[in-house]
């Protein structure tokens, strides 16, 4: 990394934080889409439809959760890392003029 | 400019090796989100930037003359991809370019780009890049010669192209000045990998399942000059047929020659015929021995059993057939 122009360290965190989020968007798709399966087996049983949506709500819930909180978290990796980056370059700015 | 000066450090070698890869692979989208890692169209001199002005030329080229060869790389590589390997004794420091320079007073430029972005974008930039280097240029120009590596190839002819459409405009100007087009390991029929994996994603995303769904788009996230290399299309970005490269004609001012390698010494092995030389098929004029796919004399063509995509960019073979038909 010591070697990328921070033009190019700045693009590096960029696609990281595009590439993690898309990640997180195709996981959490798919997760749903499985998860989904067996839910819509058992809620055909009349008897037990009730509780079996309250239950798939619930999970819905908690997943789309874990899922938000890694966007959030990849959000504020990002802004740390662009004040870093910030700083190696206002670092280096210094050293040049002086 | 020798191989330590353009290069520097090694880790510097491959972080910019790995940029030139990223391009290749999702550069179209790094160009459209303005990303930081997006590589922007230059003429590169030991390893920096070229400006398109006299002053600059000069400096880089304190003696310039009026022959200029062209280099212009492949798919994920950089203008490094024309350098000999160091451990080449009788080749070291030295491409086509610099020797071109030193046995026939061509004046090399190393032509750098995003390769991920469509080819139609790359052609027109070039032969603008082309138009302003022609206006620049400190001594008066003889001959303009490209070489250009795989995807650079149809880069060339996408930019002849784009030029020969406007041939009244002074930025096309450079096109006239071309008197020869080399064209190493370019895929003219498409690139069969790329035709692979289109189907695979095609499969993969009509498949009912959300796993292989993703296994496909995950495919699809590749760079449109990827797509592209599929059956050489979209040369020109006009919408019409003259898109397909196999209706973009061989402009008849310029002599266009095609310089293939293959995998495995013999010529007529399985391996060749499936493969070619690893990513590239050998074209069907050369194979054939005649001159009906690529609409070109046989003599203008040249296979090299047992050369590899990758080292048509550096061989003393492909060199010397080079320099045989620039003389």
């Amino acid at each position: 990394m010591a070697n990328l122009p921070t033009k190019q360290l700045r693009g590096v965190k960029d696609l990281l934080k595009d590439a993690v989020d898309a990640g997180v968007d195709t996981t959490e798709q798919v997760h749903l889409a499985l998860a989904r399966k067996p839910y819509a087996v058992l809620e055909k049983i009349s008897l037990i439809a009730a509780p079996v949506h309250v239950v798939e709500r619930i999970q819905h819930t908690i997943t789309v959760g874990v899922y938000q909180s890694i966007r959030t978290i990849n959000a504020l990796s990002a802004v740390v890392a662009t004040e870093v980056i910030d700083r190696i370059e206002r670092s280096a700015d210094k050293k040049n003029k002086y | 400019m020798s191989t330590k000066e353009q290069s520097g450090h090694p880790a510097s070698q491959w972080a910019a090796a790995g940029v030139s890869i990223l391009n290749g692979m999702f550069g179209d989208y790094l160009h459209q989100r303005q990303n930081g890692l997006a590589i922007d169209m230059a003429f590169m001199h030991e390893g920096k930037p070229l400006t398109l002005n006299r002053a600059s030329l000069l400096q880089a080229y304190p003696q310039p003359t009026g022959k200029i060869c062209i280099l212009i790389h492949g798919l994920c590589c950089s203008e490094r991809s024309w350098f000999f390997p160091v451990d080449v004794d009788d080749a070291a420091e030295s491409s086509y370019g610099t020797r071109l320079q030193t046995e026939l007073e061509y004046t090399p430029l190393y032509l750098r780009y995003n390769t991920g972005r469509p080819l139609a974008d790359n052609g027109e930039q070039f032969a603008r890049s082309l138009g302003a280097l022609v206006a620049a240029y400190p001594v008066p120009i003889e001959e303009i010669v490209l070489i250009g590596h795989s995807m650079g190839g149809l880069i060339i002819r996408s930019a002849c192209e784009f030029a020969s459409q406007r041939a009244a405009d002074s930025d096309a100007a450079w096109l006239g000045h071309v008197r020869k087009a080399f064209y190493v390991g370019t895929p003219h029929e498409g690139a069969d990998l790329e035709k692979l994996t289109h189907v695979a994603a095609a499969v993969l995303d009509a498949v009912p399942n959300p796993i292989t769904r993703v296994i496909g788009d995950v495919l699809n996230l590749r760079s449109q000059g990827i797509k592209n290399l599929r059956d050489a299309q979209a040369l020109s970005p006009d919408a019409s047929a003259s898109n397909k490269l196999d209706a973009t004609p061989w402009l008849a001012h310029m002599q266009h020659y095609l310089i293939a390698g293959t995998l495995h010494e013999d010529p007529q092995h399985v391996v060749n015929q499936l493969f070619g030389d690893g990513l590239v098929r050998v074209p069907g004029a050369a194979a054939q021995g005649s001159d009906d796919v690529t609409k070109l004399p046989a003599e203008h063509i040249k296979v090299f059993p047992g050369v590899h995509h990758m080292a048509l960019a550096h061989n003393q073979d492909v060199y010397h057939q080079i320099k045989q038909w620039i003389t």
